[in-house]
């Protein structure tokens, strides 16, 4: 999980355009979207369903579930565990 | 590239519920032609009394198109009476008087039904020009598939009319708001199910990342959006414009965009689609100038 963790910052900070960040700097538990945390917007939340198709071979069944989902490092972490294809 | 910008719609459009219930009834009772005729009316009172619209209007015609101070005063009354007419035959084909129009689906109709046929996701791509919805009833089992994504505040208006006044077009609405992210996952579950998804390329709200592109001379800016989605998600564009002619005719218009090529870096790719788009608007507004109903300083950068 920790491993997983880490691939997933390395691919939030490349993809996002974070380069000022290391993943160091982004807390497992803090909130990616919204005024708290990271800050990210719904162009970003694009970026993150494509990483999980991508590369972990991951399809959100149902939009209304992504939020949560989205919630954290950690919530995304657990979500891939679960249903990871690949 | 990406920045918040002022200039942007203020997220609601003038027009109160009773003038529309007004003109249904008008529609109902004695016809398209009585309707016209009554909104000749209307334009009189709307020029001195929406003044930030009429003077949008007004600076679009002196600025954008050249006009001279004689030809801009006709501008306005064509502007209005043209956009009010988009409005009466919005609610009269709703309410089945589609015998009365004519509609031409132009040279690209074909290779549209084959994208749409294709088994892919396509992303449409309109603007706050001419009459877009007229074509919903046109589009029958693809309407189904059809999703609009449209702000928060616009839907929340046309949902009670909607519902009040007429049949739904038969296309499905995904509200943006940035507060839940539920738009995105929709409109990226839509196009995984190889449905379709429709945009207004011209308009944004506060806060909202913008890009910016020369646009009728001047620079404008443009929400990111649409742009940055069709971009990323790799599916077919196609730029859509219904216009209305002369003689209860209405001309569908379809640019199928070319995919930028996949080398691009970010940053690049949205651009070429942005470039292609305001080629297509701005040809569709060179045969159509008083169809620009965007009513707002559209090129405050």
């Amino acid at each position: 999980m920790e491993q997983l963790k880490q691939e997933l910052k390395e691919a939030l900070i490349d993809t996002l355009n974070l380069e000022d960040m290391t993943p160091q700097e982004i807390d497992d538990a803090a909130p990616l979207f919204g005024d708290e945390g990271l800050g990210l917007d719904s162009i970003d939340a694009l970026e993150i369903i494509l990483i999980l198709e991508r590369n972990y071979g991951i399809r959100i069944e149902k939009p209304s579930e992504g939020k949560e989902i989205f919630y954290s490092v950690d919530t995304l972490a657990q979500f891939i565990t679960a249903n990871r294809t690949k | 590239m990406a920045q918040t910008n002022e200039s942007e719609w203020k997220g609601k459009t003038r027009g109160g519920s009773f003038g529309y219930r007004f003109f249904i009834l008008l529609i109902k009772g004695l016809g398209i032609r009585a309707a016209y005729g009554f909104l000749c009316l209307v334009v009189v009172y709307f020029i001195p009394f929406a003044p930030k619209a009429t003077k949008a209007s007004w600076q679009y015609a002196r600025r954008r198109l050249h006009y001279n101070r004689l030809r801009s005063i006709g501008f306005l009354f064509r502007n209005y009476y043209r956009f009010g007419q988009t409005l009466i035959d919005k609610v009269a084909i709703r309410s089945g008087k589609t015998k009365d129009y004519h509609f031409d689906f132009g040279t690209h109709y074909d290779e549209f039904l084959q994208l749409l046929n294709s088994e892919q996701g396509v992303i449409l791509i309109g603007a706050h020009v001419g009459n877009w919805e007229i074509g919903a009833p046109f589009f029958d089992d693809y309407g189904k598939r059809m999703h609009i994504v449209m702000y928060d505040a616009e839907y929340q208006k046309i949902k009670e009319i909607l519902e009040q006044n007429m049949e739904g077009g038969g296309y499905q609405v995904i509200p943006v708001n940035e507060d839940n992210l539920t738009h995105v996952f929709r409109i990226s579950d839509a196009l995984n199910r190889k449905e379709y998804v429709c945009f207004q390329g011209d308009r944004f709200t506060q806060g909202a990342q913008t890009l910016q592109a020369p646009f009728l001379g001047t620079n404008a800016s443009f929400p990111a959006g649409p742009y940055l989605l069709a971009s990323r998600l790799r599916v077919p564009v196609v730029f859509y414009f219904a216009l209305r002619e002369k003689g209860m005719r209405y001309s569908f218009n379809f640019v199928l965009a070319d995919a930028p090529p996949a080398e691009n870096k970010r940053g690049k790719q949205e651009t070429v689609l942005l470039t292609q788009y305001i080629e297509a608007l701005e040809a569709i507004l060179e045969k159509h100038p008083e169809q620009w109903f965007n009513y707002y300083d559209f090129w405050k950068v």
